[in-house]
């Protein structure tokens, strides 16, 4: 990250952050939908989390750390995003598959919708430290810091995470009807 | 693929699935709307430009030892003011005494420009001029901000030790030399402060905000200048 360009739009130049939001857009887009794994939720994530990061960039007092600032700004939005979400679907489980996926030949259809179904049951701490882990490759430490959480809570988001998703697999799995739905 | 590793993996192949690039229109409406947006102001003022000079350590220290020995005269100066469990007198506002540019006693900060001046010399008198003042003895400040709060103007007058201190400010490397401020003059960008210098007086303005040019800063602090050089 250029940082006179971050310098130049902390003190107000709109041009300078222009060119920032073309630099980070993608990579904060790619991370808002694998998080909330709906595209129009993850539009409205980052277009919040950009206006937001212009609001409050006069307050950012390093400027290296403008890229890991960013994306926290996009996490909290990804989070009320997801809260204003099950405001609407408070009482749905599962929810359909938006097609946005493409096949992947080193894992079968049925283990992506199995992994799609089951992570998104997962609470949306955790959907972030997961992606951040293993999309971004971030280390947890790292991700603490970007979170300003302990890096014993990010351990134990992944944690549960992992075991979240091991779990709904299983139960996936199950040949039997399982709370009124076949499984 | 029930173990943490197949997990893991199948996970990450996964997660590799999906967008990676985020649509124009939405990246367009963010720009538009950001150009409709301002930023939050950023009161957090930096303790310390730049390294101090062993002279102006000294004269740091000079002040202090000048403010504790004057305040505690005036404290302990028998048959004026209240003392040690003497009768209490009301303590006149910051506000008060920022008012009047012509007020009786020691200049201050305050004292050199009134709300009223800086209203109309700020570049924008529908939004008002309150004075906050600070400090006693050799040095004071004055911080002149709209009704909303945001700062028009800060003022730091010194005096006595103003000569020395100006002649420190002259030297930094990089300052404007002001021919037009009524005194002599100068202007440091790096720090935006217009510094004026007349007898053993030093007046520091600092005017607009850090989303000003150093060019505008300069501009809006000497349309002050000329008006506090008059009275130093």
């Amino acid at each position: 990250m250029d940082r006179d360009l971050v310098e130049q739009a902390r003190r107000g130049d709109r041009e300078a952050f222009t060119v920032l939001v073309h630099q980070v857009s993608d990579v904060l887009y790619a991370v808002a939908y694998r998080i909330l794994r709906d595209s129009g939720r993850a539009e409205d994530a980052l277009q919040n989390a950009l206006v937001l990061a212009w609001r409050r960039l006069p307050h950012l007092r390093d400027t290296e750390r403008f890229d890991a600032w960013i994306h926290r700004i996009l996490v909290h939005a990804c989070y009320d995003e997801s809260q204003r979400a099950s405001q609407w679907t408070a009482r749905i489980r599962v929810l359909p598959n938006d097609g946005l996926s493409t096949p992947d030949e080193s894992s079968s259809v049925a283990d992506r919708d199995e992994l799609e179904r089951a992570f998104r049951q997962l609470p949306i701490d955790q959907r972030a430290v997961f992606v951040l882990h293993h999309y971004l490759g971030l280390p947890l430490v790292e991700i603490a810091e970007l979170l300003e959480i302990p890096a014993g809570t990010a351990r134990s988001r992944l944690h549960y995470a992992t075991r979240g998703l091991r779990d709904a697999l299983i139960a996936d799995a199950q040949p039997a009807v399982q709370g009124g739905r076949l499984a | 693929m029930t173990d943490d590793r197949s997990i893991e993996r199948a996970a990450r192949s996964w997660l590799e699935d999906g967008p990676t690039q985020a649509p124009d229109r939405v990246v367009d409406a963010a720009l538009l709307q950001i150009n409709q947006t301002s930023q939050e102001r950023d009161w957090h003022v930096p303790w310390r430009t730049r390294p101090m000079t062993q002279t102006i350590r000294l004269l740091a220290g000079a002040a202090a030892i000048a403010v504790v020995v004057g305040g505690g005269m005036l404290i302990l100066r028998p048959g004026n003011g209240p003392g040690v469990g003497g009768q209490a007198t009301p303590t006149p506002t910051a506000t008060a005494s920022a008012a009047s540019p012509t007020a009786s006693g020691p200049l201050t900060a305050c004292g050199l420009i009134s709300e009223d001046e800086v209203k109309t010399h700020g570049g924008n008198p529908g939004l008002g001029a309150q004075s906050a003042a600070s400090g006693t003895g050799a040095v004071t400040t004055c911080i002149f901000s709209t009704g909303g709060g945001d700062v028009i103007m800060r003022l730091t007058y010194t005096k006595p030790g103003g000569q020395a201190a100006f002649e420190s400010a002259k030297n930094a490397p990089g300052v404007e030399v002001v021919t037009d401020a009524g005194t002599e003059a100068v202007f440091d960008p790096a720090t935006a402060t217009l510094y004026l210098g007349k007898g053993d007086a030093m007046v520091a303005i600092v005017a607009g905000t850090s989303a000003d040019s150093p060019a505008d800063r300069r501009v809006a602090a000497s349309a002050f200048a000329r008006i506090i050089a008059a009275r130093m």
